[in-house]
């Protein structure tokens, strides 16, 4: 009976957390640009080919390919940021179909180089644990432990940190801490870089587990709207709260449902709380 | 638009007229008929949704309403063996009234709200398409749908079975639609619908039934991609839930931007401009997508009201 119930909760959390990165990044930049990047979900695609090339054709070790995948994409996002949102600030309905646009010309760069089959990084712990009889993962273990690693370090940014603060003092009311100094255009880019480098460690930490394409990006980009709308859209607790609720809801309901309500149950969640409470869980209106 | 433009601007409606009905006389390529169709059925979907974009709310479930469109038609047809030509305006109705459904608790959210309201709803039927296997046929979709019934027609009875003459069914409803659209547009409540873009709550105050116009809005552009999706599944013969799917969407929306959102002639501009450009680049193999997407993304930086402002800017045509 244990057993039964410990493989859907430790898959559920592993689901879970990485829909919270995914997520974090896309509520982060919401918060504070008041944007939404549908491209999101190709950083988290192109942060698993990067740790990818450099595992299998370069030979590095996967944590350090892991860190080196995360600064690329924190570069990429800052050109990103530069050259494409900026511009066109304060356009929300040409911004949304611009991040369609840029998401569209990422896969299709990653096509190209990287070719349309799936491959998958080799797993830096290939062996797993017994524990009383149940057998534990160690690369979902570690996923999970290097995910709450990166959320426990987020939040201890956001809230210690003078840029952590200068963050959360633009998300809160832009115009007044533009008043007290604080660099508005420097804050967004920073927030979106920060958004970048956890969709990137999202896509590394999956890619040993499952597999990578061009074409991973979509899904997590779409479960991680569910995860902000029911948390809270710009709510970062909310994100994280909701990601394992999701994780573990898609999980048991697969397990005991069946698959098919796995994917369908999200975009339920989606409309209800839209409906009934549209500040999520855990946001404030 | 002063009274000395109005002679130009028939004469350039009847040739627009004129050269849309004699183009499968002279294109006689059945590759490029199939294309020119395709754009007819994109402009229907593009209209539908300029308008709801009009009134400032940002639908992604376009597809979806043209899979609705197209599933009801098919099973009307080949379930209950009615006419296509009831099943078309039945399908129209359908999508209509399951855009009322979703347009009640859904157009009071503004902005990325409704956007991710809407991707939901969106997803969410293409799911229903591929999970209820018995009554949608599941991922295969549904297998040869007839053609439109012929029209028995004094000198012998007018089929629909060839690209050339599907064309001109498309081009009647386009052709509706347009107008509709037009009407709409520069009737009174075609200028609330800017309103709301503008200020909804300035509008509001003006006496404007912001709720109402925009289920009004949702409603009719519903109701037309349920007729594209309609006369796609009896062109094509065949549906999928993959056709209808969030990046079906996605490409209607590009359109729409594209082109430039509000006016009539944007909409219609964008649906062939990007139906055309994938055949002009198509030498260019494996960076087809890649040229698409960077056309799209310089547009949207340097043209950000649509390539309709290019042409407002010399001349106001339309």
């Amino acid at each position: 009976m244990l057993d039964q119930l410990f493989q859907p909760l430790m898959n559920g959390l592993m689901a879970g957390f990485i829909y919270v990165l995914v997520a974090l990044g896309l509520t982060l930049v919401f918060s504070i640009m008041g944007i939404i990047n549908f491209a999101h979900g190709e950083i988290y695609m192109l942060g698993a080919f990067v740790t990818y090339t450099l595992t299998v054709s370069y030979r590095i070790n996967f944590f350090l390919s892991l860190v080196i995948s995360m600064g690329a994409m924190a570069l990429l996002g800052f050109v990103i940021e530069r050259v494409i949102f900026r511009p066109l600030r304060g356009q929300q309905l040409n911004i949304l179909v611009i991040s369609l646009g840029l998401a569209i010309l990422l896969q299709n760069l990653a096509l190209i180089a990287w070719g349309p089959d799936d491959v998958s990084i080799p797993s830096p712990f290939p062996e797993a644990i017994e524990f009383r009889g149940i057998a534990l993962s160690m690369e979902r273990l570690a996923a999970v432990i290097i995910s709450a690693v990166l959320i426990i370090g987020l939040h201890l940014f956001l809230q210690f940190s003078r840029f952590g603060q200068a963050m959360r003092a633009v998300s809160q009311d832009a115009e007044a801490a533009c008043l007290q100094g604080i660099p508005l255009e420097r804050v967004e880019s920073l927030s979106f870089c920060v958004g970048c480098v956890l969709a990137a460690a999202a896509g590394s930490l999956i890619g040993p587990i499952f597999f990578v394409s061009p074409f991973i990006g979509t899904v997590p980009v779409m479960k991680a709207f569910v995860v902000i709308i029911l948390g809270g859209l710009g709510s970062i607790p909310g994100a994280v709260l909701g990601g394992i609720l999701l994780g573990l809801t898609e999980s048991f309901s697969a397990t005991f449902v069946g698959a098919i309500f796995q994917d369908m149950i999200g975009f339920f969640i989606i409309l209800l709380v839209l409906i009934l409470k549209p500040s999520g869980l855990l946001g404030y209106e | 638009m002063n009274e000395k433009g109005l002679p130009w601007k028939r004469a350039f409606t009847t040739i627009v007229l004129i050269t849309l009905f004699i183009i499968p006389l002279i294109v006689r390529d059945q590759y490029y008929q199939h294309l020119i169709i395709l754009t007819g059925l994109s402009i229907i979907t593009t209209l539908s949704l300029n308008l709801i974009l009009t009134t400032g709310q940002l639908s992604i479930a376009q597809a979806a309403f043209m899979g609705i469109g197209a599933y009801s038609s098919a099973l009307l047809v080949m379930k209950t063996g009615i006419s296509f030509w009831l099943a078309l305006p039945i399908s129209g109705a359908i999508a209509g009234a399951v855009g009322v459904l979703i347009g009640l608790p859904t157009l009071k959210m503004r902005g990325v709200y409704f956007a991710i309201a809407t991707f939901a709803f969106g997803e969410l039927v293409r799911m229903i398409f591929t999970n209820w296997v018995s009554l949608f046929g599941g991922v295969g979709g549904i297998l040869n749908i007839p053609a439109p019934n012929p029209i028995p027609f004094p000198g012998g009875d007018l089929h629909f079975q060839t690209k050339g003459s599907f064309y001109y069914l498309v081009l009647f409803v386009m052709l509706v639609t347009i107008y509709i659209n037009y009407r709409l547009l520069s009737s009174r409540i075609g200028m609330a619908f800017h309103a709301l873009a503008e200020a909804e709550l300035l509008a509001e105050q003006s006496g404007i039934p912001v709720m109402k116009y925009k289920l009004l809005a949702f409603l009719i552009g519903s109701f037309f991609t349920g007729l594209s999706g309609c006369l796609y599944a009896h062109y094509s013969h065949y549906i999928a839930p993959g056709f209808f799917s969030f990046w079906e969407s996605v490409h209607f929306i590009i359109m729409a931007v594209i082109g430039g959102v509000g006016t009539l002639g944007g909409p219609i501009i964008g649906a062939v401009f990007l139906t055309l450009l994938p055949e002009l680049i198509r030498a260019t193999k494996e960076y087809e997508m890649v040229i698409y997407a960077s056309a799209l993304i310089a547009v949207l930086l340097f043209l950000p009201k649509g390539l309709m402002s290019m042409l407002r800017s010399s001349k106001n045509i339309i």
